[in-house]
């Protein structure tokens, strides 16, 4: 554990270091310091956050990905007050917060259906926490402009939100979040609203606008692409439970476990026992021997284990074509072969009943039809194995 | 994305009106509005019908004087005044009492909400003419409350609460408060508990956040449930009869002595429409500022 905060600390004091960003504003603060200790809630008997730990370096982006009942919003509800914890600690900049009221925490919010005060102009939704934080009233007038132009809504001040489209809402409800200048930013499934394109655009202008005032930001959603687009680093829940936390590129290349590698990505998954030394171990499998890749532990030998190929990693071959024994192979059948724009995605039918998935560069000339036999190969060195 | 933006700034400016001709412009019945000619035949009978010979009858029986001899008659003018007192105190009543009770179902758990429904939907169920004696028998001088507060020795005198204002605002308040909880109660389900939560992650106490977002939002739902008491209370005439002072008369009262003691019908019959027209005034004037759809329950409030 003290590793992997040594570790984090290095590196946001390089964040930190980064050169200031194009966006010169008195909004700036210093992210909060957030630490979740062993947080548990049980509704009755059954936890919705289990045992769940996490520290959350001060500036970082953190995103709690999960599926539907992983548990990530509970937790956020916990962080923002909404919700007491069974258990355990919230510390934020070395404060137990657990017993603070909602309202005397300082923090700011951006809910799923953005929450707007329907009664209420754009310019008095955004006073609001001035107003209720007891800023004078003289500066409040200069901080909204600022909220508002950091979202591009300046000249909207007058609109009611019913006004407004859907992305304009989620503007002014983020310019509502960090108005106050809060140290610390929760966003509920922020963009889950929207459609693609506008939610792409404004992945990046939330990223841009939290790296530029600098505060600690988590996020929830369960859109792994929003989650790798956006974070510093994500925590992967299921079931309560913390799965992963690490940067997206760890999560990606090296998931911790089978539950990490089926939600970051698209995976191919092969489970067995494991047979011979560290060196060109193999995976005995229904669908034949895979070889280990060298960087497998030796721990593995003689274990159920499990072997998982990222699908860019696997490439098709013809049936017939020769194959170099030093790369894992498995023959199947082409059931399906999908242009994607930038990919193309090929489902194969493994001949030992596994169905998997190859994305190739959709540039590259394709010759091979739907019904043909083929072989998918790849190097040992691009798959990973953990236990099963 | 600007012009994603732009495109959809568009689509919320009002579209400029082709101007169809005006018979163009008169929706044409759907197949599914036919459903409601029976029940549109049905109202004509038991509603329509009757309207129209009351205003025969005011205008013909004898004459228009009718109207003269309503407005000139002590008794109605007194009840005219005493009857829109007790509507607009019944109204307060309703409204304070169903407030707290219409958020607690729109917030509460499960039981609480099963509790408040099941109650209200009681209360809806029994008669009138029940809940009235139910009163009666719990306010009279020989009633349930005077018996034991004289049995626990606080009191040696009956306290006299039959037959005065009190026994009636209470008993119409009971019997109309289901409908302002009903219009309260839909208006707050429409009001997301995460303003309230937003709020309060914006540094408002829960009371502030209550005053400043919940309160101002369920006003359009208090408007309608009290304009709807106000304008329902108006007509009473059982509940006030019964729990009322003889000394006071309501409407109600006045034209029935009009048509069963002066054997006036005509009189009767326009006193009948000038509370119509009361009604009507109100039900104008609200529905310029709230809608009338939201008062009758007909549209969500939002």
């Amino acid at each position: 554990m003290t590793t992997v905060r040594d570790e984090i600390q290095k590196e946001t004091s390089t964040v930190e270091a980064m050169p200031a960003n194009e966006t010169e504003t008195s909004l700036k603060t210093a992210g909060a310091w957030v630490q979740l200790n062993d947080i548990v809630k049980l509704y009755g008997s059954t936890p919705a956050v289990d045992g769940v730990s996490l520290d959350i370096p001060p500036g970082q982006f953190v995103t709690l990905l999960g599926a539907s009942g992983s548990g990530k919003t509970t937790l956020l509800r916990i962080i923002a007050g909404f919700l007491d914890a069974t258990s355990g600690q919230i510390v934020i900049d070395r404060k137990e917060i657990s017993r603070v009221p909602v309202h005397k925490r300082h923090i700011g919010m951006v809910f799923q259906n953005y929450a707007l005060f329907p009664h209420m102009t754009v310019e008095k939704n955004v006073a609001f926490p001035l107003a209720r934080q007891k800023v004078p009233r003289r500066a409040r007038k200069e901080m909204i402009a600022e909220a508002l132009a950091a979202v591009h809504l300046t000249g909207y001040e007058n609109r009611l939100p019913r006004e407004l489209s859907g992305g304009q809402q989620q503007r002014v409800a983020l310019a509502r979040a960090i108005v106050a200048r809060p140290r610390l930013l929760l966003m509920d499934e922020p963009l889950g609203a929207l459609d693609r394109r506008l939610r792409e655009s404004l992945q990046i202008e939330i990223r841009r606008l939290s790296r530029d005032l600098g505060l600690t930001v988590i996020n929830v959603t369960h859109d792994q692409e929003e989650a790798l687009t956006m974070s510093d680093r994500i925590a992967l829940l299921a079931d309560g439970k913390l799965v992963q936390y690490g940067t997206p590129e760890e999560l990606y290349s090296n998931p911790s476990n089978e539950v990490a590698a089926r939600f970051i990505g698209e995976s191919n998954i092969f489970t067995g026992t494991v047979h011979g030394s560290p060196r060109g171990a193999t995976l005995s499998t229904s669908a034949g021997q895979i070889i280990l890749p060298d960087t497998a532990s030796a721990e593995l030998n003689g274990n159920e284990a499990r072997i998982v190929v990222r699908p860019s990693a696997v490439t098709v071959v013809k049936a017939s074509a020769a194959i170099d024994q030093s790369v894992c192979s498995m023959p199947g059948t082409l059931i399906a072969n999908i242009f994607a724009g930038d990919s193309r995605k090929v489902v194969v039918d493994g001949d030992h009943g596994s169905e998997l998935i190859v994305r190739m560069d959709a540039s590259e000339p394709f010759g091979f039809e739907v019904g043909e036999p083929v072989v998918l190969t790849w190097k040992p060195s691009a798959s990973l194995a953990m236990v099963a | 994305m600007t012009a994603v933006i732009e495109r959809d700034i568009e689509l919320l400016e009002p579209q400029p009106d082709k101007a169809p001709g005006f018979l163009a412009r008169i929706p044409r019945p759907s197949f599914f509005s036919w459903i409601g000619i029976p029940a549109l035949v049905f109202m004509a009978l038991v509603f329509i019908v009757p309207l129209v010979v009351i205003l025969t009858k005011s205008f013909t029986d004898p004459g228009p004087q009718n109207f003269s001899d309503a407005v000139n008659s002590g008794i109605f003018r007194r009840s005219l005044w005493t009857t829109i007192k007790m509507a607009f105190f019944v109204t307060i009543v309703c409204l304070l009492v169903s407030y707290p009770y219409a958020y607690a179902m729109a917030r509460g758990g499960k039981l609480i909400v099963a509790v408040l429904l099941g109650a209200l939907m009681l209360s809806f169920w029994t008669s009138t003419l029940v809940r009235t004696y139910a009163w009666q028998i719990l306010l009279n001088n020989t009633g349930v409350i005077n018996k034991t507060l004289i049995n626990l020795g606080l009191i040696d005198e009956p306290i006299q609460m039959i037959r005065t204002n009190f026994s009636v605002y209470l008993g119409m308040a009971h019997v109309l408060a289901p409908f302002t909880i009903l219009t309260l109660y839909a208006q707050m389900r429409t009001i997301k508990p995460e303003l309230e939560q937003a709020a309060q992650v914006m540094g408002a106490r829960p009371s502030v956040a209550f005053l400043r977002i919940t309160l101002p939002l369920s006003l359009p739902g208090a408007a309608a449930g009290g304009i709807l008491v106000f304008v329902m209370a108006l007509g009473f005439y059982i509940t006030p009869q019964i729990l009322g002072s003889s000394r006071d008369t309501y409407i109600g009262t006045a034209i029935i002595q009009q048509v069963q003691v002066f054997l006036k019908t005509g009189v009767g019959a326009a006193e009948s429409l000038i509370l119509l027209g009361i009604v009507l005034l109100v039900l104008l004037v609200a529905g310029k500022f709230i809608g009338i759809g939201r008062i009758l329950g007909l549209n969500k409030g939002e």
